[in-house]
């Protein structure tokens, strides 16, 4: 018979436990509606922060899943838990430096050999050399814990690269801001202080070192916490491929420099750190990064090794390991658990097959329920066993207590786990006090994507009286941006700062035409259909999308195409495709923006999605929408502009933005006044690029009455004064490439020159036979060849290509 | 018996395009152990290495790691050693192989586990069988498998690579000396036996009355076995005891902790070609066995 579970909210007579009267309290007074509400409210926090986690697989990322309610733990309690993972972490690292010198605990015999060196975990690598003084093997530390019935139990360890340190904070800051009031005056500890504790634990003993949190890429699993962490810790996040081994240590690439990595905090998993000594297929690692890590002139952390520590075979052993090693008992028990390559706990599996949860002892593999099992998928598995018993582990499957969640039909008591974490300070072991609580999915046995819940350790800490900083105002941004940009992140600024412009300039663009088709709607004549004919055309190729409405008939209605420019995000040039790749440079260079760019990327895209969901195209609601968009563009230029440092990561997101608009100028004119036709239509039209180029009251102001052709090409070309002219975006650029090392760009001077001989009037100039402004064009064509390779040679300048790795085949034994 | 070696074994790889950066691991340089003593020995790369630094590995053998900094069309890389083999006639392993599975020595029981690139399947239980009928002595039953392997596989040149797995050779019903000592390492641990993958060289004799021709020889590789009171070495490409004309280089799990060279390039392009070289000489005369 199973035992009923624990209810961490209640005791055994339905009463609230005391330290969640507070939230007992929100529960009654809140009501369905009122839970609703909350679930919204974090819904749209964790939308407005951007916090998400990327699944497996997956195209892109999606938002992270909180439930409003904390798990609440009382603090007299919370010190037992606090000593036993603090306890379990010191015996993991001397575990793991033993296993890796001299292994003493197996020929002891307190370990049987299959558990260490059977484990794909255990790297032969990572031994040290006979005599070698002991490393630090764990730094960081994560503890899945579930209570059960007997008090907590010890569900698994995680100490390859464990994640969710951060995601615990990230659910602070949304929890503290739903439940305001309660968190407010109920007496929570800090989750800060964890942070500091990792940050001075990788700075312990060594003068001013320099450390690097190693992730692999932007796009993997949990993207958004490393670059959480990144910001928390004030680390530069890196890539493998930023890093280098020469001289027999590690360096990073920065912006034209090297400089030497003392400490390496890793959230790649050991197997993926090196191609050459390592997996042959990573492209995530570093070549040699074992072998200086191996030397010592890198502390790598966790080490390298540590993953055999993750084997639940080791669960049986820790107890005495742990008399042994540390001349203390055990404090966490760990779910009882038979290592099958021991003959007696492998005939009491067999015997209990269908009480126990079998799983293999590496990593990714999933977990099988013995009561789950058919006669045949039993012999099946038995046989798989036995062939192999070392590989496997059984386990008894806990009952987890239970705590309110918020459900469809108000909160309801669901099961919760808690994945604590302990930090090697320097100063003994550090427990973030809290976790990341999580409930799991009904009947599953693999943890992934789960609901997480906040945890709450409520009462002061009898030794922590300072008081700090308040969670949920430590907020990431660009003030803990490290010094020295590397390569990756440079070329990702660059490119946001082109896609946010593009995405202005097709907005604007988009909405011109959308308003001169509603006047044409409503008061159809030939010039209108003229200069409607022309902006389209025109559209297409500023937006590079031809044939687009050259292939739409002149009476043909051109709402799809619109409509394809305003939300496909699948097609280059469109609007959809700018934003997207706004947001996906955006989240590549995360720990570089401030939070607040999550509010804006989050709504545009929003009402992106709108737009695109309507199949009839409303002017009316087009142009709203497009407004909207702008709205959002323009609050993310005051961001960059008014919110970020001006490093060297800076200089190169705005010369992107400066590039880009450059060649939109170049782009808008070339399509629309070169081949212009004459009467009624041109004037239409060029009121139209005047819009788009967001000119129209300095035109009007300045040129009162005199609306020519030779006056709006020298406010949009040569114009120094005006932000929108292509002289503008020239000076811009001189200064940010004045600030990046590395010469100017021979194309900057050649499209320098080429703008500073030209005369506004010529150029306005018709030809007498075909009407056609040959000067114009031949004057926009250099200057957009210019352009382009100007944005090649920055490019090259800053993004240093390195070339592609290649594993060189082993050689093969000849004979 | 006492045989002293000259060994080159030379790699010379060249790229189709500008290689910038060639980072390298080797194991070919000859281990020292009780029978085999090397008494110098070298890696040269060219171009120069700019760092080139040898350890010895969690197995006791000779890893030596080279990176090439200076842009590069063609690497080479030269392993040089004098080394001497003083072999004694293994005495015959008689515990039965079940009393060898079941003492459960401490430094030998790592390598009754599977590894990397050799998993427990049952193919390869299968095909063992045959050889381990109950109470043989040990040594007569790796003798056996030794021999089958040897009879039941052809020896083909390039038939497989150096992924090639156990499963492609049972299958396949070819291979070369990496395949079939990995077949036999693989199915003494399906008995729960430890056993050993052995890199390293076999001298090759010419033809009576012809003179030795130059990089003849070749990289080789054959299997280890415990029995109890030691390791018995067996070469199932020719069917014979290892003696004094073999030169061990390294031993692992399996060939993956012991690849003579491997290496990470960084190149636009990387297509390549390789010769190899191999030439054991007798620098003394030593009594043929």
């Amino acid at each position: 018979m199973t035992p009923a579970p624990y209810d961490e909210m209640r005791d055994a007579t339905g009463a609230v436990r005391a330290p969640w009267t507070g939230l007992a309290g929100v529960l009654d007074g809140a009501g369905r509606a009122g839970l609703r509400a909350r679930r919204a409210h974090t819904l749209r926090l964790l939308a407005d922060d951007g916090v998400a986690y990327h699944p497996p697989g997956a195209e892109t990322e999606q938002l992270w899943e909180l439930d409003p309610l904390p798990l609440v733990l009382d603090g007299a309690e919370w010190a037992g838990l606090e000593r036993g993972v603090a306890q379990r972490a010191e015996l993991l690292d001397r575990l793991l430096a033993d296993l890796y010198g001299p292994r003493a605990t197996v020929t002891r015999g307190l370990l049987p050999v299959e558990v260490v060196d059977g484990h794909p975990g255990y790297l032969h690598g990572w031994r040290r050399a006979v005599g070698a003084p002991p490393r630090r093997e764990l730094f960081l530390s994560g503890v899945d814990l579930g209570r059960s019935s007997d008090g907590w139990t010890v569900l698994g360890d995680r100490v390859q690269a464990p994640s969710g340190a951060g995601y615990a904070m990230a659910n602070r800051r949304v929890v503290a801001r739903v439940l305001s009031a309660l968190h407010r005056r109920s007496r929570i500890r800090r989750l800060g202080p964890f942070f500091e504790a990792v940050r001075a634990g990788l700075q312990a003993g060594r003068e001013d070192p320099r450390i690097v949190l190693l992730h692999p890429g932007p796009d993997s699993e949990t993207g958004y916490e490393q670059a959480l962490l990144s910001s928390l810790l004030g680390l530069p996040l890196v890539l493998g491929s930023e890093l280098t081994v020469r001289e027999g240590r590690l360096w990073q690439h920065s912006l034209g420099r090297l400089d030497p990595v003392d400490v390496v905090l890793r959230r790649l998993d050991a197997d993926w750190c090196d191609p050459l000594d390592l997996r042959p297929d990573s492209r995530l690692g570093v070549p040699g990064l074992l072998e200086v890590a191996r030397l010592g002139t890198v502390t790598v952390l966790n080490g390298l090794g540590a993953g055999v520590a993750e084997n639940p075979g080791l669960l049986p052993f820790l107890p005495a390991l742990c008399r042994a090693l540390l001349g203390e008992d055990l404090l966490l028990p760990g779910v009882p658990t038979w290592w099958c390559g021991d003959p007696v706990s492998l005939a009491h599996v067999r015997a209990h097959l269908d009480d126990l949860v079998l799983t293999p002892v590496a990593r990714g593999h999933d977990p099988v329920r013995g009561a789950d099992l058919d006669s045949a998928a039993r012999a099946a598995l038995l046989a798989r066993i036995e062939a192999e018993p070392h590989a496997w582990a059984a386990q008894r499957e806990v009952v987890l207590s239970v705590a309110p969640v918020v459900t469809d039909a108000g909160a309801e008591p669901r099961p919760v786990t808690l994945r604590t974490f302990a930090v090697s300070s320097g100063e003994g072991w550090e427990v973030l006090d809290g976790g990341l609580g999580a409930v799991p999915t009904a009947g599953a046995l693999v943890d992934g994507v789960t609901l997480a819940k906040d945890v709450w350790v409520v009462g002061e800490r009898p030794d922590r009286t300072a008081p700090g900083v308040p969670d949920e105002t430590v907020v990431p941004g660009a003030a803990t941006t490290p010094a020295g940009v590397s390569p990756r992140v440079a070329e990702d600024l660059f490119w946001l700062g082109r896609y946010a412009e593009r995405a202005e300039d097709t907005a604007r663009l988009l909405r011109a035409v959308t308003d001169r088709w509603a006047d044409f709607r409503t008061s159809p004549e030939p010039a209108g259909a003229g200069a409607l004919r022309a902006l389209l055309l025109a559209t297409s190729e500023i937006t590079r999308t031809t044939p687009g409405f050259a292939a739409v008939a002149p009476d043909d209605d051109p709402g799809p195409e619109l409509h394809s420019l305003l939300g496909d995000r699948t097609r280059p040039g469109t609007l959809g495709f700018a934003v997207h790749r706004l947001t996906r440079a955006a989240q590549a260079v995360r720990e570089q923006l401030s939070t607040d760019t999550w509010l804006v990327l989050g709504r545009l895209d929003s009402v992106l999605q709108q737009l695109a969901a309507h199949a009839e195209l409303d002017t009316g609601e087009v142009s709203d929408g497009l407004n909207r968009v702008l709205e959002g563009l323009l609050a993310l230029a005051g961001i960059i502009a008014e919110s970020l440092v001006r490093d060297a990561g800076w200089r190169l997101l705005d010369a992107g933005r400066r590039v880009e608009r450059a060649q939109h100028v170049v782009a808008l004119l070339a399509a629309t006044l070169c081949d212009a036709p004459r009467g009624p239509a041109d004037r239409l039209v060029v009121e139209s690029v005047t819009i788009v180029a967001e000119s129209v009251i300095t035109h009007r102001r300045r040129n009162a009455g005199r609306p020519g052709i030779a006056a709006l090409l020298h406010l949009l070309l040569a114009d120094r004064d005006n932000p929108r002219a292509l002289a503008h975006q020239l000076d811009r650029l001189a200064d940010d490439l004045a600030h990046l090392p590395g010469g100017v760009p021979a194309a900057f001077d050649a499209a320098v020159a080429r703008l500073s001989g030209a005369d506004p009037v010529a150029l306005a100039a018709r030809d007498t036979a075909d009407g056609t402004r040959p000067a114009l064009r031949a004057l926009l064509a250099g200057l957009g060849a210019d352009l382009d390779r100007l944005a090649e040679q920055v490019a090259a300048a800053h993004f240093a290509r390195r070339p592609r790795p290649h594993a060189y085949d082993p050689l093969l034994g000849a004979s | 018996m006492t045989s002293t070696y000259r060994v080159t074994h030379r790699t010379a790889y060249e790229y189709s395009g500008e290689v910038t950066t060639s980072f390298g691991r080797a194991h070919l340089l000859p281990r020292t152990q009780p029978d085999q003593r090397c008494a110098e020995a070298r890696v040269v790369v060219d171009p120069e290495p700019d760092e080139l630094r040898e350890h010895v590995d969690a197995f006791g053998n000779r890893s030596t790691y080279f990176c090439v900094r200076t842009p590069h069309r063609a690497l080479t890389v030269l392993a040089e050693s004098t080394v001497t083999v003083d072999r004694a006639v293994v005495p015959p392993a008689l515990r039965g192989w079940e009393e060898v599975r079941d003492r459960k020595d401490l430094d030998a029981r790592p390598f009754a586990l599977p590894s990397p690139r050799l998993p427990a399947q049952p193919e390869v239980a299968d095909y063992a069988a045959p050889s381990f009928p109950p109470g043989r002595p040990l040594g007569e039953a790796a003798a056996d498998l030794c021999r089958r392997i040897h009879d039941d596989f052809a020896y083909v040149t390039g038939s497989t690579t150096v992924r090639s797995t156990v499963t492609d050779l049972l299958t396949g019903g070819e291979g070369v000396c990496q395949d079939f000592a990995h077949l036999a390492v693989a199915a003494l641990r399906t008995r729960g036996l430890p056993a050993r993958y052995v890199s390293g060289y076999l001298e090759t004799r010419p033809p009576p009355g012809k003179p030795k021709l130059r990089g003849v020889d070749a990289s080789h590789a054959w299997f280890s076995v415990w029995t109890g009171d030691g390791w018995l070495d067996l070469d199932p490409t020719n069917d014979r005891v290892v003696d004094d004309s073999y030169v061990v280089l390294a031993h692992g799990r399996d060939y993956g902790d012991v690849p003579p060279l491997k290496g990470v390039l960084f190149a636009d392009s990387a297509h390549s070609t390789m010769a190899v070289a191999v030439d054991l000489e007798r620098v003394e005369p030593g009594v043929i066995g």
